[in-house]
C-alpha cells in the first residue's frame, strides 16, 4: 500500500490558527476533508466512528497541546456464512 | 610538531623529486631509452613515499590526544607538500614520456626548458629549511618562482607557435608544446607547495596574490616594510582580510610609522573593496573617528585592497556575551546616542524605498542552497488556503512599494553586532565593515541588529534574557524615533524588514531546527502584513513577540 502524507508547520496567532481549526470542522461536517499540497491531493473520508484524542504537556515553560483524529477506512466486513455453508443433499 | 619520521620521509621525498627533475633535464637533453626506464621506476618509489607520509600524516593527527592549532597546520601543510612532490614526479614521467613522440631530438634544443629546471631546483632544495625555520621570505620567494616559470613557458609558447607557422616539423613542435605544459604545470605545484608552507607559518590560509596586494598598498603608503618582517593574523570570521599586528625591522625598530603599526589589510572584490573606500571617506566627512581612517588603497585589473586603521576595543557581540552588566547597560546607552546622532546629522528629507523582499528574493537562491527545503508550495487544509512563499513574496512587495520610508538617512548597512566596536578608552562607540553603507531606511539597520541579537547560537535562559533586553531598548529608541518624526508606516516596515532579516539569515545558520524558527517567524509576519492590506497601514501592529525568542 503506498503511504500519503501532508506536512504543514507554521507559526500562527490565535485567531489564524481559529480560521484553520474552523475549515478543519466544515470538512468534518461534510464528511471529507481535502488536504492538498503543490496539486496533489489526500482526500479523507470521514466515518461515523472515529478515534478522538487531546492530549497535552507543560514542561519547563513549553507548552503542547495535541489534537488527534484516527479512523480506518475499511468498513468492518459482515458476511453471512450460512449460505456457502450449506450442502445440497440428493 | 612533526614526527622524526614525517620529516625524514618528507626530506627522502623532496630528494628524490630533486633526482627525478634532474635525470629528466638530462634525458630531455640527450635521451637514450636506460635513462627513461630509470625515471619510470624511481616514480614508483616516490609514489611509496607519499603514500607513507599520508598515513603517517592521518596517524599523527588520529592519534595525538592533544594537539595545538599550529602543530595541525604543520601537519596539514606537510601533506599538501608531499601531494605536490608526487605531482612534479608524475609531470617529470609525463614530459620524458613524451620523447617516444620526438622525431628530431635537435628541435627540443632550441628551446629554452633549462631556467625552469633550475627554477624547479632551486626552490624544492628551500622546502624542508623553510618547513624547519618557518623563513617566510623563501616561503614567499618559493610561490613566486611559479609566476617565473609561467614567463618562461609563454616566451616558449610563442616561440613555438611562430615555428609552428612555418609549416614544418608539426608533429614534432606539438610533442615539444606538450613537454613544456607539462614543465608549466610543474609550477603550479610548486606554487601549491610555497602557500602549504605559508600556511605552515602563518597558520592561515593565504593565496600569494594577498601578499602582493599587501605589499603594493604598504608601498604606495609610503612604508617599506619587508613582508618577510611582517607578522599576520587573520581576521576571525573574515576571509579576506589579515590583520597587521606588529610591523618591526631586525633590529626591534618599528619600520612604519607608528600610526600604522595596527591596520587592517583588506583584499579582495573590487566592487566590495572600493565601496568601501568610498563609504569610508563619506563616514569620515559625517562623523570624524566613528569609522577607521584609510590609510591607502591600491587597485589592479580585478581586485583592490585597502589599508585601514585597526580599531582598539571590543565588539557588541564579545560584550552582549561576556561583559558583565553594567557595562552592557553603559554600551547600550552609548550605542543609542550614536545611532540617533547618526540619523539626525545624515536625515535628509526624500523618500526612500527599502526594498526590504526584493533583498529576500535575491538571497533566496543561497538560502536554498543550505535549506533546501525553506520554501512553501501552495497548501490546502480543507477550505483554508498556505499561501506559496513566491506569491506571498510578490503580493509584498507590491504593498511594499508604497510603503516608502519618509526620509532617508545614512546607514551602515549590514549593522551586526560584531561590526560594532566599543572602544573603553575613549568611552565611545566605532563602526566596522562599511561597504554596504548607503542612504536608506533607518528600519534596516535595526531589524539587521535585532536579528543579529536574536540569532546568536546561545540559548542559557539568562543569556536570551539579556538579548531579549538588547533588542527591546533598540526596537524602543527606534520606534521613539518614528514617532517624533511623524513615521506612520514604522510598524509595517519594520515587519517586513524583520522577515527580510530571519529569512536571509537562515544561510549562515546550519542548526536546522533554530534556522527553521527563523523561516517560520519570516513567514508568519509577510502573512500578517498581507492580512493588513485594505486597512491604513499606520494601524499595523507589529506582533512584538516575533523579536524575542
Amino acid at each position: 500500500m503506498s503511504t500519503k502524507k501532508f506536512d504543514y508547520e507554521s507559526l500562527q496567532d490565535a485567531h489564524s490558527i481559529k480560521s484553520y481549526l474552523v475549515s478543519l470542522i466544515d470538512s468534518l461536517e461534510k464528511g471529507r476533508i481535502i488536504l492538498k499540497s503543490d496539486g496533489e491531493e489526500l482526500a479523507m473520508r470521514v466515518d461515523d466512528l472515529m478515534k478522538f484524542s487531546v492530549q497535552a504537556k507543560k514542561k519547563d515553560g513549553q507548552n503542547k497541546l495535541s489534537i488527534k483524529l484516527s479512523w480506518s477506512e475499511s468498513r468492518p466486513v459482515i458476511k453471512d456464512e450460512r449460505a456457502s455453508s450449506m450442502s445440497i443433499g440428493s | 610538531m612533526l614526527t622524526a619520521a614525517l620529516k625524514e620521509n618528507l626530506s627522502f621525498m623532496v630528494v628524490e623529486v630533486t633526482r627525478q627533475l634532474d635525470e629528466t633535464f638530462d634525458l630531455l637533453a640527450n635521451g637514450g631509452a636506460a635513462a627513461f626506464q630509470k625515471i619510470n621506476s624511481r616514480d614508483d618509489y616516490i609514489d611509496n613515499l607519499k603514500t607513507v607520509i599520508e598515513n603517517c600524516c592521518f596517524t599523527t593527527l588520529g592519534e595525538a590526544k592533544a594537539i595545538t592549532q599550529r602543530e595541525r597546520d604543520s601537519i596539514q601543510a606537510t601533506h599538501t607538500i608531499c601531494v605536490n612532490l608526487e605531482r612534479i614526479g608524475d609531470f617529470c614521467v609525463s614530459a620524458a614520456d613524451q620523447l617516444h613522440y620526438l622525431n628530431n631530438h635537435a628541435i627540443l634544443q632550441h628551446f629554452d626548458y633549462q631556467r625552469i629546471f633550475d627554477l624547479l631546483a632551486e626552490h624544492l632544495q628551500a622546502v624542508i629549511p623553510v618547513l624547519k625555520k618557518g623563513d617566510m621570505g623563501k616561503a614567499l620567494a618559493i610561490c613566486r618562482a611559479e609566476n617565473q616559470i609561467d614567463v618562461i613557458y609563454k616566451e616558449n609558447f610563442d616561440k613555438i607557435m611562430e615555428a609552428l607557422r612555418s609549416g614544418k616539423e608539426i608533429e614534432n613542435l606539438i610533442t615539444v608544446l606538450f613537454i613544456f605544459r607539462y614543465l608549466e604545470r610543474m609550477g603550479d605545484s610548486l606554487l601549491n607547495i610555497g602557500e602549504a608552507l605559508l600556511l605552515s607559518i602563518l597558520g592561515e590560509k593565504i593565496k600569494i596574490e594577498q601578499f602582493q596586494a599587501l605589499e603594493e598598498t604598504l608601498s604606495k603608503s609610503g612604508l617599506r616594510a619587508d613582508l618577510a618582517e611582517v607578522e599576520f593574523s587573520s581576521i576571525l570570521g573574515s576571509r579576506s582580510g589579515c590583520r597587521i599586528r606588529k610591523v618591526q625591522g631586525h633590529d626591534g625598530q618599528p619600520l612604519i610609522a607608528p600610526q600604522t603599526q595596527s591596520s587592517i589589510f583588506k583584499e579582495g572584490n573590487k566592487e566590495k573593496i572600493l565601496a568601501e573606500k568610498k563609504n569610508l571617506e563619506r563616514w569620515n566627512e559625517i562623523f570624524p573617528g566613528l569609522t577607521p581612517r584609510l590609510f591607502s588603497h591600491q587597485e589592479s585589473e580585478e581586485t583592490a585592497s585597502l589599508l585601514v586603521e585597526f580599531l582598539p576595543g571590543r565588539t557588541f557581540e564579545a560584550i552582549l556575551l561576556k561583559g558583565d552588566p553594567d557595562e552592557l547597560d553603559t554600551v547600550c546607552t552609548l550605542l543609542h546616542a550614536t545611532v540617533l546622532e547618526i540619523w539626525q546629522r545624515t536625515k535628509n528629507e526624500v523618500q526612500v524605498k527599502a526594498n526590504f523582499i526584493p533583498q529576500i528574493m535575491a538571497r533566496m537562491h543561497s538560502v536554498l542552497s543550505v535549506h533546501p527545503d525553506f520554501h512553501r508550495v501552495r497548501q490546502d487544509i480543507g477550505s483554508s488556503e498556505v499561501m506559496p512563499t513566491d506569491e506571498l513574496l510578490a503580493k509584498c512587495r507590491r504593498i511594499e512599494e508604497k510603503l516608502a520610508a519618509p526620509f532617508s538617512v545614512f546607514i551602515h548597512g549590514d549593522f551586526n553586532v560584531n561590526n560594532i566596536i566599543y572602544n573603553a578608552a575613549r568611552e565611545r562607540i566605532q563602526l566596522i565593515d562599511l561597504y554596504r553603507s548607503r542612504e536608506a531606511d533607518y528600519i534596516q539597520d535595526v531589524s539587521v541588529f535585532i536579528v543579529s541579537n536574536f540569532r546568536q547560537p546561545v540559548f542559557q535562559t539568562h543569556l536570551r534574557e539579556r538579548l531579549n533586553w538588547i533588542t527591546q531598548n533598540m526596537y524602543q529608541m527606534a520606534k521613539d524615533f518614528a514617532v517624533e518624526q511623524d513615521d506612520e508606516t514604522f510598524e509595517v516596515r519594520m515587519a517586513l524588514a524583520l522577515a527580510r532579516s530571519f529569512y536571509t539569515s537562515t544561510r549562515f545558520e546550519w542548526n536546522n531546527e533554530f534556522a527553521h524558527e527563523m523561516f517560520l517567524r519570516s513567514h508568519f509576519l509577510l502573512e500578517k502584513v498581507l492580512a493588513h492590506q485594505d486597512k491604513p497601514w499606520r494601524t499595523f501592529s507589529l506582533p512584538s513577540g516575533i523579536m524575542y525568542y
